[in-house]
């Protein structure tokens, strides 16, 4: 497997190559999956339980914010002047603690020099808060042009011109990074809110975006011929399911490029960007209910952020209603990240590497583990939700005050390190003459089109009456 | 002749960190010039008040970072009025 994946040859087999003859078993906490899994399952129990012992509640409801929330954040926005993005600096020291302590001890695990690890990790984690402020200034955000993209800029701008140096190479842990924000990012994936907005938010959630992914990575593999899987299956999760979150679940699952997420996203950003813009004025143009057209742009605007702003351009019922298909959406990004994982194991991979369907232990060593604590962590918060006292609003407490925060960061890090480990000239290759931009355009055509005619149907007729109630409430 | 890879190296060297100078002078003109000057532009600016009296960031990844936004009662709803009210000053 090439350095440029997503997965590394050290964490998808059970035994590492040390040199072209022999071969050693490696010891399960030392793979990279494990320690993404074991760092991730840590710091949301530390923050769960945190939370439950600090935080007192009134009829479910509390004044209190979580204890981390003042450490743990991101810079804000600024207009003119940058500084400004920084003096609330207390927050980013949270993530920096937590960075370095949990991929320090990774590190000292796999058996690398901590020594080593925690100047380059300092410095990468610099090169992430600079991202951060580039998209706090308040054009940049307004235009939904998220920190995913800035992080890629700041790495490509030192990869392609000065080269990394050698010293900031021990903390360049794209994999590591991706993976341990995937299963803190499990804790935001409640099951039971797969069921909001009733009927109408399944149909257009659970019917017209699996048909959607699976058209579009269809046409891409088949009628495009685009040579690689991993990359029409990023598109296709990217602009069905819920942009950048999905796209980052997506590629790790299916062990995409580098390259491959950085261009899908690209390709999702620039579109979402039109699409924000464009769709609220075509609603309010031709008299469009907002209910159906909150429905309609929650089903298809990629990004979250760009769903609210677009909806709420149309008033607060479109924008509630947007924001709710487009929670839905989000949640499916558990779904779709652990079945794109189990199909290229049983379907993909083995038919690359050879014509006979893999035995359960051979799927079992090729199976993605961290995808495992993403459900895992999922499973976990959405029970801890429904079952412990004050629950829902404890596991909002946490994802909101102290999760989301970390895995922010450590997804702005790992496109750093993206940007970092790519050439401009590999970014390029990605375009292969236009087939992933043809390939994006007509599954977002499809997915417009489809998801008006449901949204119609769901919201505007058959079940008008139900969802005006709902909202009314 | 061993001086001239030398040379050679060095002289790349200085082109290297010349580009990324380059490369980090752009970002700084564009973000510290060109997009502040773009957020003047009346239909940019009233969009970004618009976001900004709405307590919405369009630059949002996950559900879960909407902040003017709670799950109530089956869908993704506006902040109870109390919540609001406490944020206003009743000097205002």
């Amino acid at each position: 497997m090439s350095e440029d994946k997503l997965s590394t040859e050290e964490d998808s087999d059970d035994l590492k190559s040390n040199d072209s003859q022999a071969v050693v078993p490696v010891v399960w906490y030392k793979h990279e999956d494990w320690l993404a899994v074991i760092i991730g399952i840590t710091v949301l129990l530390a923050a769960f339980i945190c939370g439950s012992v600090s935080v007192d509640f009134v009829d479910g409801e509390t004044a209190m914010n979580h204890p981390w929330k003042s450490w743990v954040g991101k810079p804000g926005g600024w207009t003119d002047n940058p500084v400004a993005s920084i003096t609330n600096w207390r927050v980013m020291l949270g993530p920096l603690l937590v960075g370095l302590i949990g991929f320090g001890i990774a590190r000292r695990l796999q058996g690398h020099s901590i020594k080593d690890f925690a100047p380059a990790f300092l410095f990468i984690f610099l090169l992430a808060g600079i991202a951060y402020v580039m998209a706090g200034q308040a054009t940049v955000k307004s235009f939904n042009l998220e920190y995913a993209l800035w992080a890629l800029a700041v790495g490509l701008l030192i990869s392609n011109t000065t080269g990394v140096p050698q010293w900031l190479r021990p903390a360049v842990l794209t994999e590591l990074y991706i993976k341990t924000g995937l299963v803190i990012l499990g804790a935001e994936v409640l099951w039971h809110r797969l069921i909001a907005l009733g009927v109408p938010g399944v149909a257009v959630a659970w019917i017209v975006t699996p048909i959607v992914l699976i058209s579009t990575y269809w046409f891409g593999t088949r009628v495009l011929r685009l040579p690689s899987k991993s990359l029409a299956m990023v598109i296709a999760a990217d602009m069905s399911v819920c942009g950048v979150s999905a796209a980052i679940a997506t590629s790790a699952s299916c062990r995409a490029k580098k390259e491959e997420l950085s261009f899908a996203i690209a390709i999702s950003l620039m579109f979402t960007v039109a699409m924000m813009v464009v769709m609220p004025r075509v609603i309010e143009a031709v008299g469009m209910d907002p209910i159906v057209g909150g429905a309609w742009i929650g089903g298809t605007i990629d990004s979250t952020g760009a769903v609210v702003a677009a909806g709420s351009s149309l008033g607060p019922i479109a924008e509630q209603t947007a924001a709710t298909v487009k929670m839905i959406q989000n949640i499916l990004i558990g779904i779709t990240a652990f079945g794109v994982a189990v199909y290229w194991v049983l379907f993909v991979e083995s038919d690359q590497a050879s014509q006979v369907r893999p035995d359960a232990m051979e799927i079992w060593r090729r199976f993605p583990k961290f995808v495992l604590g993403f459900v895992l962590a999922s499973i976990g918060f959405t029970l801890l939700s429904q079952w412990v006292d004050n629950g829902e609003s404890l596991v909002t407490l946490t994802t909101k005050g102290a999760t989301k925060g970390l895995r922010g960061w450590f997804f702005c890090m790992a496109f750093v390190s993206i940007g970092l480990d790519t050439r401009f000239a590999s970014l390029k290759r990605q375009a292969q003459g236009g087939k992933p931009l043809l390939l994006y355009v007509c599954g977002q055509s499809l997915n417009i089109v489809l998801t008006l005619a449901m949204a119609y149907l769901m919201f505007g007729v058959l079940f008008a009456d139900y969802i005006k109630e709902m909202i009314a409430k | 002749m061993s001086d001239a890879p030398r040379c050679n190296e060095s002289r790349e060297n200085t082109h290297a960190r010349f580009r990324l100078a380059l490369g980090v002078l752009g970002f700084v003109l564009i973000w510290m010039v060109l997009l502040p000057a773009m957020g003047r532009i009346k239909p940019i600016g009233r969009m970004i008040d618009r976001h900004h009296q709405a307590g919405i960031d369009p630059s949002i990844m996950f559900y879960t970072e909407i902040e003017h936004l709670e799950y109530r009662g089956g869908m993704l709803r506006h902040k109870l009025i109390k919540d609001r009210l406490e944020q206003v000053d009743p000097k205002d």
